[in-house]
């Protein structure tokens, strides 16, 4: 099968949207109501923390340009502790889906259709995601390229029509001693951030490899500042007590919106375009982890693997939680699960490459080749 | 030629049409002859006038030539005797006999083995007149016809140019349909001529009675509601998109012409939009644009902020809709999905009806139906509104194909946003964005040059650009020169 080739703009806007996906639902009230007024800084060290690993898989990446993380890990770690590393890559990356589609789910069904069974709509979820990735990385690309800018667009809207009821004295008191439990409790933004892992899995496709960290350190930067931005209006106009108290602060910041008594409560809008990005960072995950199947297991198609991959990815998320709280309960225990996966096997890898292929120029795979010759 | 003329003859019984005049040629000794034609399809007065004149009437100079042993028969009358443009030789019977089939004339010489083939199709056509789907204010007012030869000749008066190829092919086994395959030999994208080429010859069909067979042979994706052709009949976008690169493929008895690659954004586009000042034309496509989105997902987000989300309606706004509301005895799904199929029905009745009736019974049908629709308290009058005002919308948008596409879109946006609401928009929205990603028209991504974005060529996509500042050509169709003034012409 052809490999799909993209642009670091497409590969740039995916990120953003992946970011954009998991972060202004639920993490702007988690944020606020553990570090107070000073929230909008986690995100910042989440960026920070994220462009870091970002770094280290491009490092990763330029050893092998022409693999991903599925191959380069068999190479570096051997078959066996390989495919251990690979189960655990594949399953983060289902899982993080899976969390997805359940805030997808909880989301819709808690807000707006609270009498339709949630399992409904997960498999609607799936289902839509799932003929995105049919279609391949490509056309999830496009759909990015598309999605993306109207979505970031839209976000920048919105903060810029709530500006007016900001009162910056609610923002007060940002002191030093705020940077350390912000720090702590930016863990759980940098493990939805470090989702960005999925990096791995794009860059032989893109085309200009050498670009690929510069689009993704501007994703995050993109991404990050837009939440950070509407974390900080959501704390001046509702206070912080209030915001931390929200389910999800930016959707009741959306809802205060009034221009000009016509233009109000645009949660539409901005369910619109959590929605959008969403489906588009499913279909994505999808996507990838079909393909990683499809290379680890030598298979020629994707494709029949999506089929049971989206029922697993289906019950995933509805056995992931029993219900809303509890959801949200796991989102500060996930750093726990996800960072030793983002940072940890990545640091590892690298260590690997960097003991095993070390010297400069060329790439791993042409030293390889020229030692087996 | 006696064998031939009652071969032809028996192949082609029962055909009453079919005419066959013999003749003695006009000098002393000469043989005999036997032209053949179909009544209606040759020009008899052309035949009468320049083939059987000069043959019967002419005198004995062919005769001493002929005597003397110079050159065959056939190819003196040819040369000397036939003033007709057209005129080839065959001696094989089948070539003759589809040539005859075609409106051409079929002349056999006793003694030779060979016949003449006369160019002499001469039916009635349609005069070129104002394209009936595609109206401008300003711009050209010709438009394609049923045949062939004007509308090629449209296009080359037009392009008087050396680049201009025009390649014929035959298709459908018994229709035998002229196509036309038209490009410029510098401009076209290298390799997409040939893929025209070949899928055009893959194609196996009795029959091509209209460029839309064709279309669903060759297009990318044949189960995508999206056309990824562009059908025109206007031979000034044809020769705007030849010169864009694109290829053109002009079938017989159609005044539809196809034109490949085409990106999605061409249905927003009118040939106005080019020949207006820049402002106006920008501001057309950006109210296209709206309306497209109108035509999409007006009545579905009607339906689901009412059904779902009425909370989202600022309260005045939601006051007058529910007074407007009140006594209505159906849910508001029910209400718009009933008023969008009347429309559609309406629409249909008016295309289908006696042309003097049609327009009339599609106003008044609407007005009374409406009308008493909302008096008889069945629909509100918001529903008619929305319903009138998304139908009005989507006829501004100049494409018919894709037109047509988003209006089956919106019953499907309706449906879901009754059972779903917003969130059902939404995930169609999704879905048709997926789609329409993954689709491509020959080798050109459909959302190009938006995704994959292309900054340069979006300069005429939303708005049009001055002409001077277009110095480059569209690079979505990858034409292969440089831009005008930097080759040689």
């Amino acid at each position: 099968m052809k490999d799909p080739g993209i642009t670091p703009y497409q590969f740039g806007a995916l990120i953003s949207s992946t970011i954009l996906a998991t972060n202004i639902l639920f993490i702007p009230s988690y944020v606020v109501n553990r570090v107070g007024e000073a929230g909008w800084l986690t995100l910042f060290f989440a960026a920070v923390l994220d462009v870091t690993v970002g770094a280290l898989l491009f490092y990763l990446g330029r050893k092998f340009p022409e693999q991903n993380f599925i191959q380069y890990s068999l190479t570096l770690a051997g078959p066996l502790l390989g495919s251990l590393i690979n189960l655990i890559y594949l399953g983060f990356l289902l899982l993080a889906a899976a969390m997805s589609v359940r805030s997808f789910g909880d989301f819709i069904t808690e807000n707006y259709l609270p009498a339709t069974p949630r399992s409904f709509i997960i498999y609607l979820v799936v289902f839509v995601a799932g003929v995105g990735a049919n279609h391949g990385l490509e056309s999830i690309a496009r759909a990015g390229e598309l999605i993306t800018p109207v979505a970031v667009g839209l976000l920048f809207l919105i903060f810029f029509l709530v500006s007016p009821d900001i009162t910056l004295a609610r923002l007060r008191p940002v002191t030093l001693g705020a940077a350390v439990p912000a720090l702590r409790a930016s863990l759980v933004p940098t493990a939805l951030f470090g989702e960005c892992v999925i990096m791995a899995m794009l860059m032989p496709f893109v085309q200009e490899q050498r670009k690929t960290l510069l689009a993704k350190g501007t994703a995050v930067a993109v991404a990050s500042l837009i939440t950070a931005l509407l974390v900080a209006a959501s704390v001046g106009v509702f206070g912080a007590v209030q915001t931390g108290n929200f389910t999800c602060a930016l959707n009741q910041l959306t809802r205060i919106i009034s221009v000009a008594g016509f233009l109000e409560r645009l949660e539409a809008l901005f369910m619109s375009v959590w929605m959008l990005t969403a489906f588009l960072k499913i279909a994505l995950f999808l996507w990838v982890v079909a393909w990683g199947l499809r290379q680890w297991w030598n298979l020629s198609d994707y494709r029949p693997l999506l089929l049971p991959l989206g029922f697993l990815l289906a019950a995933l998320s509805e056995v992931f939680a029993s219900n809303c709280p509890e959801l949200l309960t796991y989102l500060s225990y996930h750093p726990y699960f996800a960072l030793p996966v983002e940072v940890g096997i990545t640091s590892f890898l690298v260590l690997l490459g960097w003991v095993r292929f070390r010297g400069k120029g060329g790439s791993a795979a042409d030293k390889l080749a020229g030692g087996h010759r | 030629m006696k064998d031939n003329l009652a071969a032809i003859r028996a192949d082609l019984l029962p055909a009453q049409d079919l005419i066959v005049r013999e003749f003695v040629l006009g000098w002393t000794g000469a043989p005999r002859a036997g032209l053949l034609y179909l009544d209606g399809l040759a020009d008899t007065d052309f035949l009468q006038r320049d083939v059987l004149k000069p043959l019967t009437l002419s005198g004995d100079r062919l005769a001493e030539n002929q005597l003397r042993g110079r050159g065959d028969l056939l190819g003196q009358l040819e040369e000397k005797l036939l003033p007709i443009a057209q005129v080839r030789r065959s001696s094989d019977r089948r070539e003759l006999r589809q040539a005859i089939l075609e409106g051409d004339g079929a002349l056999l010489i006793e003694g030779c083995s060979q016949g003449l083939i006369l160019g002499v199709r001469g039916y009635d056509t349609r005069a070129i007149s104002e394209p009936t789907t595609e109206g401008v204010v300003r711009g050209p007012r010709d438009g394609f016809t049923e045949e062939i030869k004007t509308n090629l000749s449209l296009i080359r008066r037009r392009l008087p140019s050396r680049q201009l190829a025009v390649e014929f092919l035959q298709l459908g086994d018994y229709t035998r349909t002229r196509v036309a395959l038209v490009y410029m030999k510098e401009l076209a994208r290298p390799g997409l001529v040939e893929e025209v080429r070949r899928r055009l010859a893959a194609i196996r069909i009795d029959g091509i009675l209209e460029s839309g067979y064709i279309e669903e042979f060759i297009e990318d994706n044949s189960w995508s509601i999206y056309p990824q052709l562009e059908r025109t009949e206007r031979p000034d976008k044809v020769t705007a998109g030849l010169l864009e690169g694109r290829v053109a493929i002009v079938t017989q008895n159609t005044p539809f012409v196809l034109l490949l690659p085409t990106v999605v954004f061409q249905f927003l586009h009118s040939p106005e939009d080019y020949y207006e000042r820049p402002f106006i034309a920008a501001a057309l496509r950006l109210m296209r644009l709206a309306n497209l989105i109108v035509s999409l997902l007006g009545p579905s987000l009607y339906v689901a902020v009412l059904s779902y989300h009425q909370a989202m309606l600022p309260s005045p706004l939601d006051l007058t809709i529910s007074a407007a509301r009140q006594g209505v005895p159906f849910p508001v799904f029910v209400e718009a999905f009933a008023m969008e199929f009347t429309f559609e029905v309406l629409r249909e009745a008016g295309v289908r009806l006696p042309r003097p009736i049609g327009q009339a019974v599609s106003i008044v049908g609407a007005l009374v139906i409406g009308d008493s629709a909302v008096r008889a308290g069945l629909v509100s009058p918001i529903t008619v509104i929305v319903v009138a005002v998304t139908g009005i919308a989507n006829f501004t948008l100049p494409g018919f194909g894709g037109a047509t596409a988003i209006r089956l879109l919106r019953f499907l946006s309706i449906i879901l946003a009754g059972l779903l609401g917003l969130f059902g928009v939404i995930a169609l929205l999704a879905l048709v964005i997926f789609h329409l990603a993954s689709l491509e028209s020959f080798g050109v991504p459909y959302l190009a040059p938006l995704a994959p974005l292309n900054l340069k060529d979006l300069k005429d996509i939303f708005f049009r650009a001055p002409w001077w500042t277009m110095k480059k050509r569209p690079g979505i169709f990858a034409p292969k020169t440089a831009p005008p003034g930097e080759r040689q012409r």
